[in-house]
């Protein structure tokens, strides 16, 4: 009975250690400042391909290794920094999420960059009668 | 329709289009390709090719060309049966034989027809003229189109005019139904080219038949059940009642024209 109390005791430390370190990196992530600047990426029509030159930056608390990722491609790494300011380059064709990540891959920040055409897809009637093959 | 973009969507299943002719094949429908482009003015709809030069919320005004049907009847191997199966159109073909055989054991007026392989081959024709398209109350849409043969083929005009309903139910959120009534004329030019008997087919001058102009209305059903995006099930049931203007020819054995197709269909 006590070995079970001893057991039952051993897990709930253990989850709340979990919880604990959980709650730390959620507040890890909410403490960088984090932008991608600007947000959309203007096409003539839909479907074309956008380019665009945008400013990364961001700042943590403390001194960090962060990668930026545009989808899974890896753009470009920082090594010890606190605070990031840069220029890249951005080839798209639809919405994309941009990732901060960190040594151990975890996500730590992230930002959607969307794609809009400044002439809205247009619609017809179509000028037929029903189904027929004539 | 987006603009600007391809449709394309192909319908698998059984059906046939019954042919009036005399040892004419019903066209087999069994995979069954549809296609559109629709452009800011430009249009290509299946057989038809427009380009609309007045559009506004209810009327749009354009200029088309298409491929006339008639001849699809006189032909085997018509652009429009490519994909049909050859073997359900040769089981038809038999089974109609068979039926022609015994109609033509019964009354001595069933002698007086002339046969598809017996006249002179047909040719197709290509129409060109004018399309109105008025859309009004709910979703309903009525289309007229006055054309006339620019291949030099049958050097006459035909018109079609169609009043089409979409149906929808509370009940059956993914189902569509219209309905549809038209009339499709032919100009005098038209039925004796198609229709019409002379010295050019080899039968004897007992069956010449000269051409009238025809008015031949139609009813048609479609109802359309979409399971998702992609797939939907179809069913087209159509029958158009031929005039008298044709029916007289010795080529023609049904007074109507039936349509009926079942399938499902994949939108790409």
């Amino acid at each position: 009975m006590r070995c079970n109390l001893r057991a039952t005791l051993l897990m709930f430390s253990f989850f709340s250690f979990v919880a604990l370190a959980n709650q730390d990196k959620f507040e890890e992530k909410s403490d960088i400042e984090f932008s991608i600047k600007p947000l959309v990426c203007i096409v003539k029509k839909p479907g074309d391909a956008c380019s665009m030159t945008a400013t990364v930056s961001w700042k943590s608390p403390k001194v960090i290794n962060s990668c930026l990722y545009q989808d899974m491609k890896k753009i470009t790494c920082w090594l010890n920094q606190k605070k990031v300011k840069a220029v890249i380059e951005i080839n798209i064709e639809e919405n994309m999420e941009y990732t901060l990540k960190d040594d151990n891959h975890h996500i730590i920040a992230q930002q959607l960059i969307t794609v809009n055409s400044s002439l809205a897809k247009k619609y017809r009637r179509r000028l037929r009668a029903g189904w027929s093959l004539f | 329709m987006p603009v600007g973009e391809w449709q394309f969507s192909i319908a698998l299943g059984a059906g046939v289009i019954t042919n009036p002719l005399n040892d004419g094949d019903n066209i087999p429908l069994v995979i069954v390709p549809n296609f559109s482009y629709y452009g800011e003015q430009v249009f290509i709809d299946n057989n038809a090719l427009g380009f609309t030069f007045y559009e506004s919320d209810a009327v749009s005004f354009s200029a088309v060309t298409q491929i006339n049907r008639e001849n699809s009847f006189f032909q085997r191997w018509h652009p429009n049966n490519i994909f049909v199966n050859t073997l359900s159109n040769s089981i038809v073909s038999e089974a109609q034989f068979d039926e022609a055989a015994q109609d033509k054991g019964g009354t001595e007026a069933n002698i007086i027809e002339v046969e598809l392989g017996q006249v002179q081959e047909r040719k197709w024709a290509l129409d060109a003229g004018l399309q109105v398209n008025w859309f009004f109350f709910q979703h309903s849409h009525l289309q007229v189109k006055l054309l006339h043969n620019i291949n030099n083929v049958y050097n006459g005009f035909n018109a079609q005019i169609a009043l089409e309903q979409p149906f929808t139910f509370s009940a059956i959120p993914n189902n569509l139904l219209t309905l549809t009534l038209g009339a499709n004329w032919q100009s005098k030019e038209q039925v004796d080219y198609y229709y019409g008997i002379d010295e050019q087919d080899k039968v004897s001058q007992e069956l010449y038949y000269q051409g009238k102009a025809s008015l031949s209305p139609y009813i048609k059903f479609i109802n359309q059940y979409a399971f998702n995006e992609n797939w939907s099930v179809k069913l087209t049931l159509q029958r158009e009642w031929l005039n008298s203007s044709v029916t007289d020819s010795p080529l023609v054995h049904d007074d109507v024209i039936d349509t009926f197709f079942v399938g499902v269909e994949y939108a790409l």
